[in-house]
């Protein structure tokens, strides 16, 4: 079985019980070293020392963002 | 006329070079150092740059020196998930001594800008946010009502907030009593590089609000405009587009500078009223042929 997700607007499949540390894995995250990155689900922040116990589920809205340049 | 008793610093060449503009200003006005501030944050530079839309980051590096900058505003945004080659913003950042300033741009609702500030926070460690709610797609102009209630659920949550408004008095008035940290009308759409369209209510927005850090933020064109906003008495203006599109960025964010430290000179100085009529320089008396 599998949890379909939306990561960044597109759709993702995961294996079930994927965490959002699997996740960031698969984009060669580190979780315990990144910095500059955050993480919402279902537009609630989720702090980087949550991010391994944190359990995805089908129809999560996934976002993750840095900083860009802006004005 | 009195006897001359010593040199004026006036004359001396060294004015013209901008340390010592900063040195003038300290030791004529203010002995302690010509500084402000936002939020626990202490900045000599009364210049605020953004990053977007230099030509490479070489310029961009190079203008932000240029401009003396100690405050640059960032955007947040989605990471590429098929490409994480261009994530270096921050780490080029870090090697100048300056703070970073995340923004909301592209927020139109304050649960949006709420959210996305939330999101700075934690990529940024930093309370300090400049908040955009935007209320339309062609003036970029801000919805007002959304950026009151952001700013509000905001300062309640501990955020410093830098508050990017239209220059209407009285709405600039309700986000300093909320506790705003600095308070930034427009002196034109962003990115028109039109100036100071309504100098009239800018300087109104400084006389309602004396207490409250004053940022012009967007519109400004030329070195000019920036020069004019500090005139006003301004604590500082934020440029992007003037300096990142400029025909030559690195020199106008050193043009930008100069604008700054002398609008900030001569709003300490003084301008002389503004007279109808004429009002000769010269003594009429001892004139040839009277």
């Amino acid at each position: 079985m599998a949890i379909d997700i939306i990561v960044n607007g597109d759709a993702s499949t995961l294996e079930n019980g994927s965490t959002l540390a699997d996740l960031l894995e698969t984009i060669d995250l580190d979780i315990e070293k990144t910095r500059g990155i955050a993480v919402a689900i279902n537009n609630e922040i989720v702090r980087q020392p949550e991010w391994k116990g944190r359990e995805l589920n089908t129809g999560d809205l996934v976002e993750l963002v840095t900083a860009r340049q802006g004005g | 006329m009195e006897p001359v008793k010593e040199v004026q610093s006036a004359i001396d060449t060294d004015l013209l070079q901008p340390e010592s503009i900063e040195v003038a200003i300290e030791s004529k006005s203010k002995p302690c150092g010509d500084f402000w501030s936002v939020g626990t944050i202490e900045l000599r530079s009364r210049l605020l740059l953004g990053t977007s839309g230099y030509p490479n980051p070489s310029v961009m590096l190079e203008s932000l020196a240029a401009s003396g900058t100690q405050l640059v505003t960032v955007a947040i945004r989605r990471i590429d998930i098929h490409d994480r080659s261009d994530e270096s913003l921050l780490e080029l950042l870090s090697r100048l001594p300056i703070d970073v300033l995340p923004n909301t741009a592209g927020c139109y609702t304050a649960k949006e800008a709420v959210l996305v500030a939330e999101l700075a926070r934690e990529v940024l460690e930093t309370d300090l946010v400049k908040l955009e709610v935007i209320g339309d797609d062609k003036t970029l102009m801000p919805d007002v009502e959304q950026l009151l209630q952001a700013a509000k659920t905001l300062i309640d949550s501990g955020f410093v907030v830098l508050a990017y408004t239209n220059d209407d008095p009285i709405t600039c008035r309700k986000l300093a009593d909320l506790g705003c940290a600095a308070v930034m009308p427009l002196a034109a759409p962003i990115g028109s590089g039109m100036g100071l369209v309504n100098p009239y209510n800018l300087q109104l927005i400084r006389e309602m609000n004396t207490d409250t850090p004053l940022v012009v933020d967007a519109g400004i064109g030329t070195a000019s405009d920036a020069a004019l906003a500090m005139e006003l008495g301004y604590d500082a203006v934020l440029i992007n587009t003037a300096v990142t599109k400029a025909k030559h960025p690195v020199q106008m964010a050193a043009a930008m500078r100069n604008a700054v430290r002398a609008g900030r000179l001569a709003h300490l100085a003084g301008r002389i009223p503004r007279r109808f009529y004429a009002q000769a320089s010269s003594s009429m008396e001892g004139r040839v042929g009277k």
